[in-house]
């Protein structure tokens, strides 16, 4: 499969070229641990209509538009682009926030839109409204593992033709609760907070970047982070 | 692609109509409903769940949905016939599931909101907990295909799909694939809040439908090539023979009003089979009984199939499962097939003029080779298997 | 007495009108700035149906009121003003 166009939101910025900058002075070190702020993730023109979701959806809806602007492909192929989204740990900034809402105000007290943000495809859902998008859309989650896991599934889309395009990406957060868990109980599982997304394509002419995914069964643990690094070498 | 038939040589269900198949379908031919206030946590909301009684996990110290899983998947394999194991097989796994994959335990988050630190007993259940890969492990399989699907309430059938498209890749021999959920506190609030869960049994399709009941459970099918089947001695009844699977772009919460999501799931599902609507015995419905769903969902089913189409919805006996929901409802349109009859869309009694058609209201003899079971998911996801028979 | 009445709704509005830019994360929108007769859903501020349940849970949390008949919320949330009367009608009681 090969990358089309890629997009990125860390702690250090958006896009490739604050993610080149990080890279050249270190960015794992530098970046782990880090929060992606607010102003990163304020872009009130892509973010149009997505006015309550949560950072977790926000880093990813502007990861995966960012990747489908960056590949060039036309306005007439966003109807039907397939999306998978890959999460270790899914929106649990959000989950934490519904249990708070629970011991707060009691089981018939609590917010629908942080219950319906907490779903781990609400991101996607917000993906595909952004972009028009009306193929397949799926969320995986398989903690380390998780990205490898939706690369192949989108290259088994697209042999059966499910879909021409797929948006393939990675999301994670890291809140307090689950840094606090992590740190205690499985620090190999600590994610970067933030988001990367490609647009994959089987047509070669489409290629934009030095790397090619082919051979998954022999690479494991691939994140989208690493992904990128090695894209944009 | 050269085309590849896949055949489904085992089958698993746990629901509250029962702990294996066949005390699920004798309570659909009993017309049980086996639902009451949740005790499996404190809760101050009194609407009914279809909770499972009389449960005993097999693994004490693992997250209920897991041992949910794990006892359908255990149910499934020894049907198809895998109850040594799998030899030198190339096994993968996917499962869909909401709750398992969220860190979602209440009395850890209790503690540290006070204290800013709490014990960690029971976030180890969820760190060791991924559903599919800790599936695998209790079944003692070494494999890299391993997929735990989170697509809400269409999770169950898009592994199911996804399982198809590994197989007919040949990334595999052998998937063990469907769905589980256990009834949490998080979804139970959440569904309340959002003002579409029933107060009393649900009735799907029903003119007076107000609502989803919550259930548990968990169905599993084993998918493997025919001639794989066949070459071990097996010869198959049951084929998985398309999947649909298609976005709405629509709301988070509500499903696009004009149905086109479904109708596309529809269409694709159709296409791979190489069938036409005519060609469709029954339709296993979706059917949660919200107002929304219903409406949207019946319409399109009677767009796509005319109004003589047989259909029903389960979820009147298991309640919404969830993550399990896809899984249970391939199951119970396998069943469907098998025993030649589907038993009534229990709850239902009067027809919504605005729908159009009616589901089956009694247990219904079937003719045909093929059927189909829908998810819509919230996200405005929309899936669809077509399941056919020798 | 109806001055009472008026000094009160207009309090309601106003505390209304900053609960919902600030609950339904109505960005850009300055609550000084929401006319009393300002739609809810639609047109006019374009609220949808997950905002309406949503408002269901403020009106609980900052008013005490619980919404029980959903079928009337067509009306009790028409405008800003209609819910400032639901909510000043349903506190006196």
């Amino acid at each position: 499969m090969y990358i089309a166009g890629m997009g990125i939101v860390f702690s250090g910025g958006r896009g490739a070229a604050d993610f080149k900058k990080a890279l050249n002075q270190g960015w794992e070190d530098a970046h782990q641990g880090k929060k992606v702020s607010k102003e990163i993730i304020s872009d009130k023109i892509a973010l149009e209509g997505a006015r309550r979701a949560d950072n977790f959806t926000k880093m990813a809806v502007l990861a995966a538009v960012d990747a489908f602007a960056d590949s060039g492909l036309g306005a007439e192929t966003k109807e039907s682009l397939g999306i998978i989204l890959a999460t270790s740990l899914g929106p649990h900034v959000t989950t934490f926030k519904f249990l708070d809402d629970i011991l707060t105000y009691g089981d018939q007290g609590v917010s629908p839109t942080l219950f319906s943000h907490s779903v781990h495809n609400a991101a996607v859902s917000y993906i595909a409204l952004n972009l028009g998008s009306r193929g397949p859309t799926l969320t995986v989650t398989q903690f380390a593992d998780s990205f490898s896991q939706a690369l192949f599934i989108a290259k088994s889309w697209l042999q059966e033709k499910r879909c021409a395009n797929i948006l393939v990406g990675s999301v994670d957060q890291l809140g307090g609760e689950m840094e606090y868990i992590l740190t205690t109980k499985a620090p190999e599982l600590i994610p970067i907070e933030g988001s990367v997304f490609f647009l994959l394509t089987e047509k070669e002419s489409a290629n934009k970047y030095s790397l090619i995914f082919s051979n998954l069964r022999a690479n494991i643990n691939l994140n989208g982070f690493s992904c990128a690094a090695q894209a944009l070498q | 692609m050269p085309p590849v038939n896949i055949a489904i040589t085992g089958l698993g269900a746990i629901c509250a109509c029962g702990n294996n198949i066949k005390d699920t379908l004798r309570s659909f031919s009993y017309g049980s409903r086996n639902a009451g206030k949740v005790s499996l946590f404190e809760s101050e909301l009194n609407c009914p769940v279809f909770q499972i009684k009389d449960f005993t996990p097999l693994e004490p110290f693992a997250m209920r949905t897991l041992n949910l899983a794990f006892q359908a998947a255990q149910e499934a394999i020894l049907e198809a016939g895998f109850n040594n194991g799998f030899g030198n097989l190339r096994v993968g796994v996917c499962l869909g599931t909401t709750v398992a994959s969220q860190l979602n335990d209440i009395d850890f988050y209790r503690i540290y909101r006070e204290k800013g630190s709490a014990p960690l007993d029971s976030i180890d259940r969820f760190l060791k907990g991924n559903l599919a890969a800790s599936v695998a492990k209790l079944l003692k399989i070494q494999t890299r295909l391993c997929c735990t699907i989170v697509n809400a309430c269409s999770s169950g059938t898009d592994a199911i799909g996804v399982g198809l498209s590994w197989l007919r890749n040949n990334y595999c021999d052998l998937v063990i694939a469907g769905g589980a959920d256990e009834l949490n506190r998080v979804p139970l609030d959440g569904f309340t809040a959002l003002g579409i869960v029933s107060q009393s049994l649900c009735v799907p399709f029903d003119r007076n439908r107000c609502g989803l009941n919550l259930g548990e459970g968990s169905g599993i099918v084993i998918l493997e090539q025919e001639k794989m089947a066949r070459k071990r001695g097996k010869m198959p009844k049951l084929f998985l023979k398309g999947y649909g699977l298609a976005a709405d772009a629509y709301h988070l919460t509500a499903p696009r009003p004009d149905g086109s999501g479904l109708e596309q799931a529809l269409k694709q599902a159709l296409k791979e089979a190489n069938i036409l609507p005519k060609d469709v015995a029954f339709v296993n419905a979706h059917g949660t009984a919200t107002k929304d769903n219903d409406l949207v969902e019946g319409k399109v089913l009677a767009r796509v199939f005319g109004q003589k189409i047989k259909f029903l919805s389960t979820k009147g006996f298991t309640g919404h499962t969830l993550g399990a929901a896809g899984g249970l409802e391939a199951v119970f349109t396998c069943l469907g097939l098998r025993e030649n009859c589907v038993p009534a869309s229990i709850g239902f009694e009067n027809m919504d003029e605005e729908i159009g058609i009616a589901p089956v209201n009694q247990k219904t003899e079937i003719s045909g080779n093929y059927a189909i079971s829908t998810s819509l998911a919230f996200g405005g996801n929309n899936s669809a298997l077509v399941i056919s028979r020798n | 007495m109806a001055d009472n009445k008026e000094e009160e709704l207009k309090a309601i509005r106003k505390k209304l009108k900053e609960l919902l830019v600030s609950q339904l994360s109505l960005e850009g929108i300055v609550p000084e700035k929401i006319k009393d007769d300002e739609i809810l859903f639609g047109e006019g501020l374009g609220l949808d149906s997950l905002d309406a349940v949503e408002i269901v849970v403020l009106l609980q949390r900052n008013f005490a009121i619980e919404v029980k008949d959903m079928s009337q919320g067509k009306k009790i949330f028409y405008s800003v003003d209609t819910l400032a009367n639901y909510i000043y009608d349903n506190q006196k009681k």
